[in-house]
Parts: C-alpha cells; structure tokens; sequence
C-alpha cells in the first residue's frame, strides 16, 4: 500500500511540474542537444566540446544525445519532433538539404528554427604523392586522355563528397568514376594502398596523411585558400568554378519561445568564442564559419538550392 | 521434427520468393552490370536451394532430432506466452511512461510469474534493480533513458 | 625504423608512476563493466570517455583509451559467459562454448580461462605491435576491395563450423542472414532496399539490438518456460586463474589465436568479431575432439577471447604507423589523438616517437592490469548466476532493452529486439543454429560493398577478382577451408551417431 501511495505522490508531483510555466527559470535542468551521427565522429566530438565549453554558460548540464541512423534521417526528425521548451536541440548538418531532393525524408530545413551556423568545411581534390599531374588542369586533362581509368572515393553514395566530385567533373566535363566508401576514412585509406585515384573529401581528413607524404592536395573547392595549407590554390583560382562546403549548425524545433532561443544563442555564441573551443577547432582543423540565426537561415535557404539543382543534374535527387 | 522442417523450409522459400519479387523494383545498373539486386538475389537464391533440401529431406523421413509439441495446457509455454505479452507492453510503454516505473512493473510482475510469492523480494529487488540500472547508464554514462512521466523530475 | 631500446625503458618508467597506473586501472575498470554490458562495446565505451579527457595530459588521456579498450574486449565475455549476452560483438563466438560451460557449473573456469586468454592475446598482440609495427603496416594498406571481398567470404566459410548438428539449416540461417544484411541502402547506388518504406531501416537492422535479440531475449524466453524444471546453477567459483592442465590443453590454440587476431586487427576495417570468429572455425578445425564444439569446449572459448584482445594490439599498428584506424574502436581514438594535437602516422613516429613508445608501453601495462582487476571481478561477476533465476532472468531482459534503447535512444531498437528474441527462440527450438546469423550480419556487408566497389573501379570487368596476389590466396583458403569443414562435419557425425548407438545400447541393456 505504501509504496502505491508514494508512487501516486510521485505521479501528481510530476504533473504539477508539467503545468507550472518552465519560462521564468529556463533553464532549471538540464539541455538535451541531439546528435545525429555516432558518437566519437566528427560531428560529434566537435558537438561534445562545444556542449562542453555552453555549459558554464548556461548554468546547466548539457547532455549529448546520438540518435543515429538513416543516414542522418533519425536524428534530424527527432530534433524536429522534440518539444519546444527549449530543452531539446540538436546539431542540423548537411545532410539535412540532401535528404530531401532524394526523397528520403519528409521535411526540409524549413520545418527547423535554425540557431547557428558553426563551421563549413570545403572539399578538396586530394591524390597520390606520385601521381603525374600537380594542378585540378592537370588532372582533369589526364582524365580527358584516360578514359575510364579514373576513380574518385567518397564517403557513401549521395554524400556530399559524392555531390562535390560530381559536380567539378560536370564542370570540366570529364568521366570519372565515383567509388563510394563507408565514411571518409576508408576512401582515403584506399588512396594511400593506391586502389583508387582520388578523393574528394574534406581537407581535415587528409591532413594526416599530406603532412606524412603520402598524399598531396590538388585544389580546395572554396572561395579562400585554406588556412593550413596556404599553397594549395582553389579550384576557382586554377580556372574551374566549383565551390562545395559541408556545414554543420545549431537548430531547434519550431516553436521556441523567443527569450529562451535569445538564452540559448547567447550560452553557444560564448562556448564558439572561448579560448577552449577554438583551441579545439584548430586541432581538429575545423573551418571555423559562425552565422547567426538570421543569416543562417539565409545561407540555408540558398544551399538548399544549390544542393537540390546538383543532385537533380547528376541523377542523384528522386525523379 | 518432420513437419517443423517443412514449414521451416517453406518458410525460407517464402523469404528468398520475396527478396527476388522486391529485388525485381530496383533500379538496373547497366554500366557496372551488377546492381542493388545482385547481391539479394544470389542469396535468395542459395536460400531457396537450401530450403528445398530440407523439405525434400523432411518429406523423406530424414529429418534429425525431436522436438516436443508445444500444447496450450502446458504451464511453460502459458508462462512463455504471458512473458510474451508482459515484454511486448513493457517496451510500447517504455517511451511513454518512461524507464523507471515500466521497468519497475515489469520486473514485479515477472517475479510474480516465475513463482515468487513472497512480497518483500517483490517490493524491494524490482525499483533496486531498476534505479542502479538507470543510474548507471543516466549519470555515469550519460545515456539517457526515457524519463516518460518523470521527465520534468529527473 | 630502428627499435630504441633505451627509449622503451624511458618510455616504461614514464608510464611506471603512480598517476598514470591510476589512470590505466580507471580506464581497465570502466572498461570491463563496460564491456560486460549489454549492448555497450568498445567501441562506444572508448567514445563516451573521450570528453572526459579534454584538457588532460597526452599521456594520461591515451593510457586510460587504452586502459579502456583493451577491458572493453574482455568484458565482452564476462555476460557472454554468464548470461548467453555477448556484451560487444567481439564476444559473440565466446558464447558458444562459454554459456554451455556456466550451465554445467563450470562458469569459474570459464571466467578464469577467458580472463587469462584475454591477458595472453593481449600481451602478444601488444608485443607484435611494439617490435614488428613497421613490418605489419605494411601489409594493412595492400588491402583493397578486391582484398576485402577475399577476406569476408574466407570469414564466411567459418560458417559450416559453427552450424551445429545440421548442415542444411546452418546454411539456411547463414543465407537467411546475409539476406537481412542487404536490408537498408545499397552500398554503391544508395538505393533503400527492404526497408518497408521505414526510415530506421534505412541503414539496415541495427546490429547490436539483432545481437541483444537473439541471444539474450529468446535465451530469456527459454528459461521463463523452463522456470521450476530446470535447477538452479550450482557454481564452483574457486577460481582467479586457469588450470595448468587447462593452459597446456589450450597452448597451441592460445598461440594461434593471438597471431590470427593480430594480423587481422592490422587489416583496416577488419576488428575483433571477425577474428574471434576466424580463430574459433581455426580451432574447432584443428581439433582432435570437434563433436565437443558446442556443448563447452574450453579450447573454442580460449581461442576466441584469446584472439579478440590481440586484436587490439593489432589495430594500433596501422593506426599508430600509417594514420589509418585498423577497427571501430581505433577510429575512434583517432579523434581522441587529434584533440591532443596528435596526428597519428608517420608523422608521429617522426615528431612524437616518445609518445608512440609511451603508448607501446601503456597497452602492455593495460594487460596486466586487465589480469589484475579481472581476477578481483571474477568472484564479483560470477556470482551473477547465483541469483535467483526469478530475479535474473526478468532482469536480464530490463538489461536488454536498455542496452538496445542506449545505442542510438531509438525505440525502434527496442522492437527489433524484440523480434529477433522471438525469431531466435524460435530458431533454437527447431534446432537452427544463431552464430551463422551474425557471421553473416558482420561479413554480408562487407562482402558485398567491396564486390560492388571493385566492379565500379574495373568498370565490371570480373576478372579484377582475381588479379590480385593477397584476394587469390585468401580465395584458395577460403576454398580449402570449405572442404575441411565438411570433411571435419562428417567426422563429427559419424561420432555423435556412435556415441548414439553407444548409449542406446546401454539403455537397452
């Protein structure tokens, strides 16, 4: 018996809590921020030392929640379901606007409150150390001379890297072949052993292996010259226009009362800007890209765009 | 065992059936000859082969071992049944209610069909078993469990 | 790359203080309850305690990962064992022999044998990596998808192995498995296969939950129906460290093992669930008594322990000498590496070669901190199957469901479970033997994605099968291998039904 009455306690307790405002105190217990990608990858470690470094911020544990899987899909429609008291986040990245043109999910960016937008990786052209060509010219010239025997690895078929090696051999007009692997590691694993050509992925995730010798970077496909590698030119600078970027960003579901979304850009923005996280970011080589809300729905809304008109031309999107 | 290896099999033909009909809507690849079906078919195929084999063995009075029947009348298999049912409700309630008092419920009520009946073991090991669970995982491994009608108490 | 000696000892001494053994000993800790739980592998284990190292020291961050990781692979087996849950993957082929061994009372020696073969594959592997590094990693890049399609269909042949007593419904559930595998995008085009239009199945069924289910939940389904007839366990739990008879009755497989394991740690991609199931089919092969297989034979459990913790001497190698993570789990230390400002590869080897030393020195120490902690955890742990089964089994079940649930907070998860309990209960009932399932759900992929990915870099040219030096020899292997297992099968037969006629004879007299 006394443990049933107890447990009704509990019960009217709770629902007590549930009806009381949770507006004048937010945040009285802990933040949630929803990750969509396994935990100890690149998202997700990035996410992890930003949550860390909001924390004293904003007065409150902040957990880190992975909900992984469909390629992203999951975890996107659970920061979108997730009940808009401010409570629950998540981190929106670039899958979010290729998801959609391949049909694949039934929401776009436009069913989120985007937050922030905290960095935006390019994808560079990356090949073997002995390979005989020095410039994105060049290398697009010999593919133009060898039909069919260049390969290009990705990191999953319909990714971005697929998207950005896409569309530079769209542009130059040259057939390649896409190899997709299962992440970006693998594909540069394979560029190494020299059992494809190329890669296009991310400048972070070859780093390693250009600093070794292993492999050398042939054009970032940004407007500026990446920080670390300040000799390598861009693809716009060695005459092809190709600009491609993933971004990762902060978002909340649609409805966050105004003060708490105020509460919560102000806790990130001071976590972006503490010596801590930049600390972090240059070791983990991110590049570093804050926008704030409005200007992140902005960029959003284009890169939707520019996303949608490239899957379509390459036959990735749905027809 | 004759019977259960031949609805065994069929059962597989069934399966490797399906995956080819299902294999038959993708996409072709016609560059690199082999596409998303490939892979499913061939396996499907190997399925059914196997399957076959069983229910021609079966049919032959070659089939290995016993199995007892399972009958209703049976205190194990009502057991298994009311387990069944106990787990089905314990995970549609989990995201609802929440972990601690689903897994609570739970727990007692197992021990009452597993032939506990004195109730100090069944008031104490359940919300034991449960809170050490949960706060391992909550507070020590920051995995969190569905909080359900707690949520605004943890 | 010339072996330094004196930088070895430097390295232990600096690895010898009191800080960094604490450090060791919370991260082999952690790592075994870790490991222990269902549902909970290495893998995530090493990925949780990396922010917890955020602003450490190096050499205090790295020696707890690897504290954690080399008790993560152990802890594997302390559930496998006692609760038939194997707690990572890399623990699956532990269950076979290990859970018939606890049933009959043994699960002391168990425990004691799969401690210390965990200790012995443990330290051979972290041996190799500190003398043959340069050597090994060299082979790891030659793998390419030709390599790795070779590589999973020489896993695969394991599976008449670890088929049981009937060869057609091993075959069946091997089939069945590789069919579920396909489930979820396609590999190359990113076409959604079976999903059923469901986005959770997009990236197919989720492999841990599958595992959770099928062994845990219908083992569970199987006790509730046997609760009252079957008697409670009655363990001899007098043992820290494995019989001299024991060892000397599982040496070669222990040496075997533990260089199977670490060869196929060095393979990029290829991690401990694969090589325990490698060097278990190896045993069970070589073995004078196969028809023990499956009813608890402690040679089959020592060699699959044995070879998952070599593993991770094994994935270091090419993590450390080339950059590139050698399984999940050092995939993920790679990320741990960069937050320390550590670029692992070459590099390292040339600006940090003391670090590189320290971790050679840390991985061994993780070892026998390993034997240490696990020995005091054995009485602690086995007395598990002590508890009544009334309590245990509903709580086994609460076990699963979290361990399902934690992975990704998806209560999809949780039916998969579910279901696969269901399906496995059923499948044990008409003698469908449940390891070919998950061989299959670990090398189907891998399997396929590479053959797809060598047709698009031939341009579907097939002869690229067998261009390649490595893939033909594992291919002849894997052929080889095929036939020993039948041959092995029908010897294993012939046995079981002489032992048949043995008994029924003496019932008859």
């Amino acid at each position: 018996m006394k443990r049933r009455t107890m447990l009704a306690g509990a019960v009217a307790l709770a629902a007590g809590i549930i009806v009381t405002p949770a507006l004048a105190a937010y945040p009285d217990k802990p933040v949630t921020v929803i990750c969509p990608w396994t935990a100890g990858g690149g998202t997700d470690v990035l996410l992890r030392a930003l949550a860390k470094a909001a924390e004293k911020h904003l007065g409150q544990t902040i957990n880190v929640v992975n909900q992984t899987g469909g390629a992203g899909a999951i975890g996107h429609n659970a920061i979108r379901a997730a009940r808009p008291d401010g409570y629950t986040l998540g981190m929106i990245t670039f899958e979010l606007n290729s998801l959609p043109p391949q049909g694949l999910v039934p929401f776009t960016w436009k069913d989120f409150d985007p937050l922030m937008r905290i960095n935006s990786d390019p994808a560079a052209l990356t090949v073997r150390q002995d390979a005989p060509y020095n410039t994105v010219r060049g290398f697009m010239d010999y593919a133009k001379a060898h039909p069919g025997e260049i390969t290009i690895g990705n990191s999953a078929p319909g990714s971005v890297w697929h998207i950005a090696a896409g569309l530079a051999a769209e542009k130059t007009g040259v057939q390649v072949k896409h190899v997709p692997f299962d992440g970006a590691q693998p594909a540069v694993t394979a560029l190494v052993g020299g059992h494809i050509k190329a890669v296009a992925v991310s400048v972070a995730e070859v780093k390693g292996q250009v600093q070794a010798g292993n492999l050398k970077l042939l054009g970032v496909m940004s407007a500026d010259r990446d920080k670390i590698f300040p000799d390598v030119p861009t693809f716009k600078e060695q005459g092809v226009d190709v600009q491609f970027y993933t971004w990762r960003g902060l978002g909340l579901p649609k409805g966050v009362p105004a003060p708490i979304k105020t509460k919560l850009a102000d806790a990130f923005k001071k976590a972006y800007d503490s010596p801590e996280f930049q600390e972090f970011a240059a070791k983990a080589s991110l590049n570093l890209a804050y926008q704030n809300s409005a200007d992140f729905t902005k960029f959003l809304d284009q890169n939707y765009k520019d996303v949608e008109a490239v899957m379509k031309s390459l036959g990735l999107a749905k027809k | 065992m004759k019977i259960a290896d031949i609805v065994g099999g069929l059962v597989g033909i069934l399966i490797g059936l399906y995956a080819i009909w299902e294999g038959t809507k993708m996409p072709t690849d016609v560059v690199m000859k082999i596409g998303p079906s490939f892979f499913p078919n061939f396996l499907a195929g190997f399925l059914i082969l196997f399957s076959v084999v069983l229910v021609i063995n079966a049919v032959r009075g070659k089939s290995k071992g016993t199995v007892e029947p399972m009958r209703l009348a049976d205190k194990g298999v009502q057991r298994g049944l009311i387990t069944l049912a106990a787990s089905l409700v314990f995970c549609v309630i989990l995201e609802p209610v929440g972990f601690i008092p689903s897994s609570i419920a739970f727990l007692a009520f197992m021990m009452v069909v597993m032939g506990k009946r004195k109730p100090i073991p069944i008031l104490i090991a359940p919300p034991l078993i449960t809170v050490s669970v949960w706060l391992v995982f909550e507070k020590i491994l920051n995995l969190s469990m569905p909080a359900g009608l707690l949520a605004d108490m943890l | 790359m010339e072996f330094n000696w004196g930088l070895m000892f430097s390295s232990y001494a600096a690895v010898f203080t009191p800080g960094i053994l604490f450090m060791i000993c919370v991260g082999t800790t952690a790592g075994i309850v870790i490991g222990a739980l269902p549902g909970l592998t290495a893998t995530m284990g090493v990925a949780l305690l990396v922010p917890l190292t955020f602003g450490r020291p190096p050499l205090e961050s790295l020696s707890m990962l690897m504290g954690i990781y080399c008790g993560a692979m152990y802890g594997g087996a302390i559930s496998a064992i006692l609760i038939r849950t194997p707690g990572t993957p890399a623990a699956a082929a532990t269950v076979m022999e290990g859970y018939p061994m606890a049933k009959r009372g043994e699960a002391g020696r168990a425990m004691a044998m799969a401690l210390f073969a965990s200790f012995f594959g443990g330290v051979v592997g972290a041996v190799i990596m500190t003398f043959a590094s340069p050597f090994i990693s060299s082979i790891a890049l030659e793998f390419g998808p030709v390599e790795y399609f070779a590589l999973a269909i020489f896993g695969l042949s394991v599976i008449i192995s670890i088929s049981g007593r009937s060869l057609i419904k091993g075959m069946m559930a091997g089939f069945f498995g590789l069919l579920i595998s396909a489930i979820g995008f396609d590999p190359i085009s990113g076409f959604p296969r079976f999903t059923f239009g469901m986005v959770e199945m997009m990236e197919g069924p989720p492999f841990i939950p599958t595992l959770i289910g099928l062994f845990a939940v219908s083992e569970v389904f199987n006790e509730v129906q046997k609760s009252g007839v079957t008697q409670q366990v009655k363990a001899k739990l007098d043992q820290y460290l494995p019989s001299w008879q024991d060892i000397k009755y599982c040496f070669r497989e222990l040496c075997r093992s533990s260089i199977i394991g670490t060869v196929i740690g060095a393979i990029p991609g290829a991690g401990g669930d694969i090589a325990a199931f490698i060097s278990y089919g190896e045993a069970k092969r070589a073995s004078k008594n196969p028809e023990r297989y499956g009813h608890g034979e402690i040679e089959g459990l020592a060699a699959s322990e044995c070879a998952n913790n070599s593993c991770s001497g094994g994935a270091m190698i090419p993590l450390l000498s080339l950059g590139v993570p050698g399984d999940a789990v050092t995939a993920v230390l790679l990320g741990a590496f960069v937050i320390q400002g550590l670029q692992p590869g070459p590099m390292l080897y040339k600006e940090h070669i003391d670090i590189v030393y320290q971790i050679f020195a840390s991985m061994m120490l993780a070892q026998f901190a390993m034997q240490f902690i696990g020995m005091a955890g054995i009485q602690l742990f086995a007395r598990v199957i002590m508890v009544d089964r009334a309590i245990l089994t509903p709580a086994i079940f609460v076990l699963s469901v979290v361990g399902a649930f934690a992975m990704r907070s998806n209560i999809f998860d949780v039916y998969t479970t579910l279901a696969f309990g269901i399906l496995g209960y059923v499948m044990t009932r008409y003698d469908y033997p449940l390891s070919p399932i998950l061989l299959a759900l670990i090398l189907g992929p891998m399997a396929e994605a590479n053959l797809r990915r060598a047709m698009v870099i031939s341009g579907g040219d097939p002869s690229i099968l067998v261009s390649r030096p490595i893939a033909i020899g594992l291919m002849v292997l894997a052929v080889i291998s095929l036939i020993l297992s039948i041959r092995g099968h029908q010897k294993v037969e012939a046995r079981m039904a002489e032992m048949e006629a043995q008994f029924e004879k003496a019932v008859a007299d």
